[in-house]
């Protein structure tokens, strides 16, 4: 009962915070409604391609298959930064702060599971 | 003038570092969707090489359900007669485990059900065909286990009605099953990953 408390207070929070708290910290900092929007867009999709890559490895490459564990974690970190990784390249390409695009990095795992929790959740009861 | 022109150099180096870190970023984010979403499913390459039945061997027959730990059910549907086949197969790194696992098995019975034939040739995979006491009874099934070096198979045959039938079901399965395990590869190899690693043994154990 707490586990589930806690997970729909995660899926109500975590969209909350990372859809409108964030953007508004960002815009302040940022001073600009074009690049907020960026880096808004930019998250979302990197977190949703990040959870795509994620279950598409998770899938593929499940046990018993005779896949090394080095390799498999590889794979999986590879999933969740290569998103990322063309989200900074983009939002640093159209002049967003350096350590804003960087935030990208511990923030995009974070959307991952507010995407999980949000699929899990709400809509598969 | 020289303070002006150093400013201007220092601010063209830190723009052509900025573009160059753009763009070693860029490259490793498309490598890494290329890897990601381009990778094969190993599973679809390594399918050929695993000795399980498929719907031709059994015509007329389709996948029901498949599943990673190499299981899988077939299933026929003629009219009103039904049935299906399951088989689970497992790959041991080790094949004399696979025979102390056999040997761990009851030579009497499987399942409480009691075993019609046995086989313990060498030169063909060890079995044992164990049926429920009364195949007269509806509905008729019969397990099959047998090893073959690395591989051990186990199959549950089921029939809706029809004892004869499924007699003739497990006649003309069972030499196909022996054949697969025979032709089956010591390990399993998915481009140069194989399964001898350490940990895969392991993991196997477990």
């Amino acid at each position: 009962m707490t586990v589930l408390l806690i997970a729909v207070g995660l899926t109500c929070l975590l969209p909350l915070l990372l859809l409108f708290v964030m953007p508004v910290g960002a815009f302040y900092t940022l001073r600009s409604w074009d690049q907020t929007l960026n880096w808004e867009a930019s998250f979302i999709l990197a977190s949703s391609v990040a959870f795509l890559g994620y279950f598409r490895i998770q899938d593929i490459l499940a046990p018993p298959l005779p896949i090394p564990a080095y390799l498999h974690w590889a794979l999986t970190i590879l999933a969740i930064l290569s998103p990322i990784c063309i989200a900074v390249a983009w939002l640093r390409w159209n002049g967003v702060k350096g350590w804003l695009c960087l935030l990208l990095f511990p923030l995009v795992p974070i959307g991952m599971i507010a995407i999980w929790l949000l699929i899990e959740f709400p809509f598969n009861s | 003038m020289k303070p002006a022109f150093f400013h201007r150099l220092v601010e063209n180096r830190n723009l052509s570092r900025d573009k160059i870190g753009i763009l070693l970023l860029f490259a490793i984010g498309v490598t890494g969707h290329l890897i990601v979403f381009m990778i094969p499913a190993p599973l679809q390459i390594l399918a050929p090489q695993v000795p399980m039945l498929a719907p031709q061997d059994w015509p007329g027959s389709y996948i029901g359900e498949e599943k990673r730990g190499f299981y899988q059910s077939l299933y026929l549907s003629q009219d009103s007669v039904n049935a299906f086949i399951d088989q689970t197969l497992v790959w041991y790194a080790n094949p004399d485990e696979n025979v102390d696992r056999w040997n761990q098995l009851d030579p009497e019975t499987y399942n409480g059900w009691p075993i019609l034939e046995r086989r313990m040739d060498t030169d063909q995979p060890v079995s044992y065909l164990a049926c429920n006491p009364d195949l007269s009874c509806s509905p008729p099934q019969c397990w099959y286990l047998a090893y073959w070096g690395h591989w051990f198979t186990s199959v549950f045959f089921w029939r809706q009605s029809d004892e004869d039938l499924l007699r003739q079901d497990i006649h003309q399965l069972i030499p196909r099953i022996d054949q697969l395990l025979m032709s089956a590869p010591d390990e399993l190899c998915f481009w140069f990953l194989c399964t001898s690693g350490n940990e895969v043994r392991n993991k196997n154990r477990e």
